[in-house]
């Protein structure tokens, strides 16, 4: 069968070993980077500034000897542009939108000037990365909301380099104020402006990641899991929706990404509920159009969730975009085509093609190949 | 017209309950209030939080609605009253849950609580046995004191009480429901066959209707973590924890949480047992999570995108809910909306969701005929 291009709107970095070095003096033991031990156990660990994580379980592949240099090929092609477009070009993907893997992590970091250090050093990497191959790899920068002036002077940096989204914290933290409050508005603007979709992405918001979980903890894993998979969707309704974001800046796109897409049709309809009945019995302000009206400006990344019927027999299939989640466990790679197969077959390949390649496109501004027919070998003929 | 039956209809607790019965001995005693923070209308004090009674009941100010209003709050307290509204709606019979007593789980005051549930245990035994065959009345019972819990089940199963509802997840004071000391009470539970029910409202997140003033700019998103609390609990504790594998007829119902979640909840509980949880080296459960959900109940009222997902759905573990007499509930439409919620689907699944799911899962007694009779009461009930 002729393999055609994909696009993924969801894949990895892994952040080097050295990436924080220039501000190592200024925050010592506290300083995200790799670690030898844990809770008395030795292997490779990812110290975030806050939580843990084993390396090995986080990235795709395990202890046999064929998953293992899955896994080494995947770490290699996560830090190297050139070894990732290798690997690209085998899994017949076009080109990924590039989130990071570890800043992820960091969001979470009490110390806000340090997170935000870190996110400045991470944009000036990935953006260093992407630009191996600007066609191909498209860069998100990484944006801590602590301080909204310091986001905004921190998006305008990043708009001139070229990062084509900004991942932002999923949640404000408790002690902030929800970000429905216009002190974050001159942020909002400037995504607007610069045409820069601001991302909710898994892991950066209140709840705990799973992998960082160790010993007991992890009798709450299948909790949390599902809690952090559904984390965005109060954030979504409550302050870009109903908080009036979305009013005011109506030229305004979000992307939602990690979060898998069948959970749309329950979230539409407790949104239908809350601006019908609830709204009337409880006398609470509506935003200013329909709940469906809004919804056209929200993206949704999914990998392989196995309703994604449900969500675009709810929503269409304009704002759809799978993803590889390349490098991490359950990742696609290298059967990306075939994962893309499976789930989206049975939508029709006008709905497959749209879901699988051009939404991503159209919504990140990203070049196409002249032919979306994969060629059969190697880098060069790929790139055309 | 045939009859219908409701697997999630409510009662209001009436003035005076907790305070006759427990007098002085508790400070926050449940009650009845005539203003709060300055508004003068009733609310209702949970022990905890308040709530405006003409909110959370259906109906408004223009004197139609009013009028239904008056009506739902009557038959809320009085049986016969409540009879004679459910034949003109159309509906058999009923899971009677409670409202306060839903907030009142949340109160700090863990032997108030409980010292709450029997006075409530007893009230609504006594309430529904105007007409057993119509009328099952829903045990609440506060988990705090597992001991206690148990007992308490065991008395209100000899009363006649068909299910038991508890706190929607533990307290973060509290062990996991997975914990072995809950142990007993499960095994109770599954030995008197009553379904544990997790309620919406009775859990971690505040309901919608305890917010007031500027608090309410919190709703949407609080209202939508309100309505997913469920999901991790099942999936967590009884699915993942092991409770239904220690316990393998005992029976589990989500209420008033809807169904069109489930697809999500399903794809995600699959990739715990076959992805996330493998590379984590968690304990799995003993068979493929799919073999549980034949165990697992849920409610629905109204869910509008119940259309695009029912055919992935476990239809026999589904039944519809008249909310009745909350905001948004269906009477005296319950009839119409079925039809409206349900159209499309072939007739045989209709009449599970309906009506011969909920009555199998509790054991109801059903009319000899479906067929509704025209003069009311006495020759709907046969």
């Amino acid at each position: 069968m002729t393999k055609e291009w994909i696009i993924s709107s969801d894949s990895h970095v892994l952040e080097p070993d050295d990436l924080f070095k220039p501000i190592a003096r200024k925050y010592g033991d506290q300083l995200p980077g790799y670690r030898n031990k844990h809770l008395g156990k030795s292997g490779q660990f990812y110290f975030t500034g806050l939580e843990y994580i084993q390396v090995d379980e986080i990235v795709e592949g395990d202890e046999t000897p064929a998953k293992k240099k899955l896994q080494e090929t995947l770490i290699r092609a996560s830090m190297d542009p050139y070894a990732r477009i290798e690997c690209i070009d085998q899994d017949g993907v076009w080109a990924e939108v590039l989130n990071s893997t570890w800043m992820l992590y960091t969001m979470r970091a009490a110390n806000d000037r340090m997170v935000e250090d870190c996110c400045r050093l991470y944009n000036d990497w990935v953006g260093e990365m992407a630009s191996a191959n600007p066609t191909r790899f498209k860069a998100t920068a990484m944006i801590h909301m602590a301080d909204v002036d310091w986001a905004c002077r921190e998006l305008d940096r990043v708009a001139k380099k070229g990062h084509v989204a900004v991942l932002v914290n999923c949640d404000s933290r408790p002690e902030w104020a929800p970000y429905r409050d216009k002190k974050y508005d001159k942020f909002w603007a400037r995504c607007q402006a610069h045409k820069i979709p601001p991302t909710l992405h898994i892991i950066t918001g209140n709840i705990r990641d799973p992998f960082t979980l160790f010993g007991k903890e992890r009798e709450e894993l299948p909790k949390l899991t599902i809690q952090i998979l559904s984390e965005s969707f109060p954030v979504l309704a409550n302050e870009f929706i109903f908080g009036g974001i979305m009013d005011r800046f109506p030229k305004l796109h979000v992307v939602l990404s990690e979060y898998e897409v069948s959970w749309i049709p329950y979230v539409l309809f407790r949104m239908y509920q809350i601006e019908g009945p609830f709204a009337d019995a409880l006398k609470f302000k509506r935003p200013k159009r329909k709940v469906d009206d809004y919804m056209e400006r929200v993206w949704h990344g999914f990998v392989d969730d196995a309703f994604v019927k449900a969500a675009v027999d709810a929503v269409g299939s304009k704002n759809l975009m799978w993803g590889s989640d390349f490098p991490h466990a359950r990742c696609t790679y290298p059967n990306s085509q075939k994962v893309v197969q499976k789930t989206l077959a049975k939508l029709g390949k006008k709905a497959m093609d749209d879901l699988a390649y051009y939404n991503c496109a159209r919504l990140y501004g990203i070049d196409l190949p002249k032919s979306r027919k994969v060629p059969a070998k190697g880098l060069k003929l790929a790139a055309e | 017209m045939q009859w219908i039956n409701s697997s999630d209809s409510h009662i209001l607790e009436p003035e005076g309950l907790f305070e006759k019965a427990l007098g002085k001995r508790f400070k926050d005693t449940p009650r009845y209030v005539d203003g709060y923070k300055g508004v003068k209308a009733k609310f209702y004090f949970t022990g905890y939080e308040y709530i405006r009674i003409d909110e959370i009941v259906e109906g408004g100010s223009d004197p139609a609605k009013q009028a239904l209003q008056d009506e739902l709050i009557r038959a809320s307290k009085d049986p016969y009253v409540r009879l004679k509204c459910l034949d003109r709606d159309g509906v058999w019979a009923e899971i009677l849950n409670s409202t306060w007593m839903l907030y009142t789980m949340r109160a700090p005051d863990d032997r108030m609580v409980e010292a709450c549930c029997q006075v409530y245990n007893d009230w609504i035994a006594e309430h529904a046995s105007a007409d057993p065959r119509r009328l099952y009345g829903t045990a609440m019972i506060h988990m705090a004191d597992v001991g206690w819990a148990a007992k308490e089940l065991k008395r209100v199963a000899k009363k006649g009480l068909r299910s038991v509802l508890i706190n929607c997840d533990t307290r973060p004071d509290w062990p996991l429901y997975q914990e072995k000391q809950y142990d007993r009470f499960w095994a109770a539970a599954q030995e008197a066959d009553m379904p544990v029910t997790l309620h919406i409202i009775t859990g971690n997140v505040k309901d919608l209707f305890t917010f007031h003033g500027d608090e309410r700019k919190k709703i949407p998103g609080e209202t939508i973590k309100l309505l997913q609390e469920a999901g991790p609990v099942v999936a967590n504790e009884f699915i993942f924890g092991g409770i239904m594998d220690r316990f393998p007829k005992l029976k589990i119902v989500c209420s008033e949480f809807e169904v069109s979640w489930l697809p999500y909840w399903m794809f995600r509980v699959h990739q715990l047992q076959h992805a996330l949880g493998p590379a984590m080296h968690i304990k799995l459960p003993k068979k493929p999570v799919e073999t549980y959900y034949s165990r697992i109940f849920h409610g629905l009222v109204d869910d509008s995108e119940f259309k695009l997902v029912w055919k992935k759905l476990p239809l026999k573990n589904i039944a519809w809910g008249s909310d009745f007499p909350h905001a948004r509930c269906t009477y005296p439409n319950s009839q119409k909306v079925v039809k409206q919620v349900f159209k499309g689907l072939p007739q045989k699944v209709v009449d599970d969701l309906t009506y011969y799911n909920v009555a199998e899962y509790y054991n109801m007694t059903l009319p000899k005929s479906r067929e509704i009779k025209k003069n009311g009461l006495k020759l709907a009930a046969e």
